[in-house]
């Protein structure tokens, strides 16, 4: 996913995050904690980039024993897997989140 | 910066008129539309689906099996649909007490107490929001101005012993040792609660006050009342410490003990006294015998990890501080902290 303008789609992340934030800080408002909107979603962001980040490169990894056990052509096809690994993860990661949060 | 402009321009043209030339943006976009469609979908069908009794009921499901986070979301929601009745505003207030929000549950504590000016227990917890709220803060009108409330509360019933014990707390917080008594008086005239405890603490004002002879002739009351009132006895051995009198204290840590061999409390004064008059051995003892009833207990633990260092045994020494460090005392953690400097 925007794999040819991967600031977009940074970008795009950033501000489903702000709303993100938004429902969590209303989630945990009950016990008194208080998120500043824009330094609660910067940290979010950073968490949610690096354990997506690190997800992605352990299937890659995983990936890439799988094919050289079952010898399959994977040449130039390490960086896409990477980036499309990495979005979905982030999306699925917020969707998760999302719905935990405004849950009933 | 125009060039830039322009060429921007031209992609939100191209964007909007549906001609995306890029086909991997092309799908990114639908994609990001679709993610973004399916989590206001499924926010609103939750939304949609609860009526304001399936939400109470939950709401009172959470509450009763003490789980308060969860609750307090409840009951927010409740509100939300225009509920505003007084066992809803309490039961959120108490939720919200429970996890430490102090500010909002005297907000719903005196929605309450507004509705039914006649429950004396929305004033008790009025009462207790504000005393905990001006513990964090240590604010002294807020004291006063749960003192206020608790007095209202005693109005309607005069017959509830936790709003006495609270009027004394918040009028002993900032120092108002004569209202405090006050009101424990006006609970041992009223001859429906345990007479021994209310002069246990009228005893503890005079001991803040530093009034330690007072305060001996209401711990003594105490006794006279229950004379199984162990504490009591330990009280009045503090203040023969108070007093430089050591003898009479350790005669009276040793009543206690004589009503209530495990009670821990006068082994480890004892101990302490021991250990403060060099008597280092007596002190280990007596901490070893603390310890026979409670190993976990940090003052006794940090009390023979002191003596045994004073008596040379350095390993058992260290052994019991880092025992007292792990069960949370200070003063242990400070010791062992000094040793590794050295």
């Amino acid at each position: 996913m925007f794999y040819n303008k991967k600031y977009l789609f940074f970008i795009i992340a950033y501000l489903m995050n702000l709303i993100l934030c938004f429902f969590v800080n209303t989630y945990f408002s009950f016990s008194g904690i208080n998120l500043n909107l824009i330094v609660g979603s910067a940290i979010i962001y950073g968490l949610i980039l690096i354990f997506c980040f690190v997800a992605a490169r352990i299937l890659l990894y995983s990936f890439k024993v799988f094919s050289r056990i079952f010898k399959l052509k994977t040449k130039n096809f390490a960086t896409k897997f990477l980036w499309t690994v990495f979005t979905v993860f982030i999306y699925l990661f917020i969707f998760i989140t999302f719905i935990k949060v405004t849950e009933y | 910066m125009r060039n830039l402009e322009k060429q921007y321009g031209k992609y939100v043209k191209k964007i909007l008129s549906g001609k995306i030339p890029d086909k991997n943006l092309k799908y990114s976009f639908i994609i990001t539309l679709c993610f973004i469609a399916t989590c206001v979908c499924a926010y609103f069908i939750r939304h949609l689906n609860y009526s304001r009794d399936y939400l109470l009921q939950k709401a009172n499901e959470y509450y009763s099996n003490e789980e308060h986070f969860y609750a307090a979301r409840y009951f927010a929601k409740v509100i939300k649909l225009n509920v505003s009745e007084t066992d809803v505003y309490k039961k959120y207030g108490i939720s919200l007490l429970k996890l430490g929000n102090y500010s909002q549950a005297v907000k719903y504590f005196k929605l309450a107490s507004s509705i039914d000016s006649y429950d004396e227990d929305s004033y008790y917890f009025l009462g207790d929001a504000l005393y905990r709220k001006a513990s964090e803060t240590d604010d002294k009108d807020t004291f006063l101005q749960a003192a206020e409330y608790i007095e209202k509360g005693i109005d309607l019933n005069p017959d509830s012993e936790k709003l006495y014990l609270l009027a004394g707390l918040c009028f002993r917080s900032v120092g108002l040792y004569e209202k405090a008594r006050d009101f424990y008086n006006k609970a041992l005239m009223s001859n429906k609660f345990n007479k021994s405890g209310f002069y246990n603490l009228i005893g503890n004002t005079f001991d803040e006050e530093g009034n330690y002879k007072e305060a001996i002739l209401y711990y003594e009351k105490a006794i006279l009342n229950d004379n199984s009132f162990v504490v009591a006895f330990c009280n009045i051995g503090d203040m023969f410490v108070k007093m430089n009198n050591y003898e009479s204290a350790v005669q009276n840590y040793q009543k206690a003990l004589e009503l209530d061999e495990n009670f821990i409390a006068p082994y480890i004064k004892i101990a302490s006294l021991y250990y403060d008059k060099n008597n280092f051995a007596e002190s280990s003892k007596e901490a070893l015998k603390a310890l026979k009833i409670n190993p976990e207990d940090n003052n006794a633990n940090y009390i023979l990890g002191m003596a045994y260092k004073q008596l040379g045994k350095e390993k058992e020494s260290l052994e019991y501080l880092k025992k007292a460090a792990f069960y949370g005392n200070d003063k242990a953690v400070k010791e062992i902290k000094r040793r590794n400097v050295l």
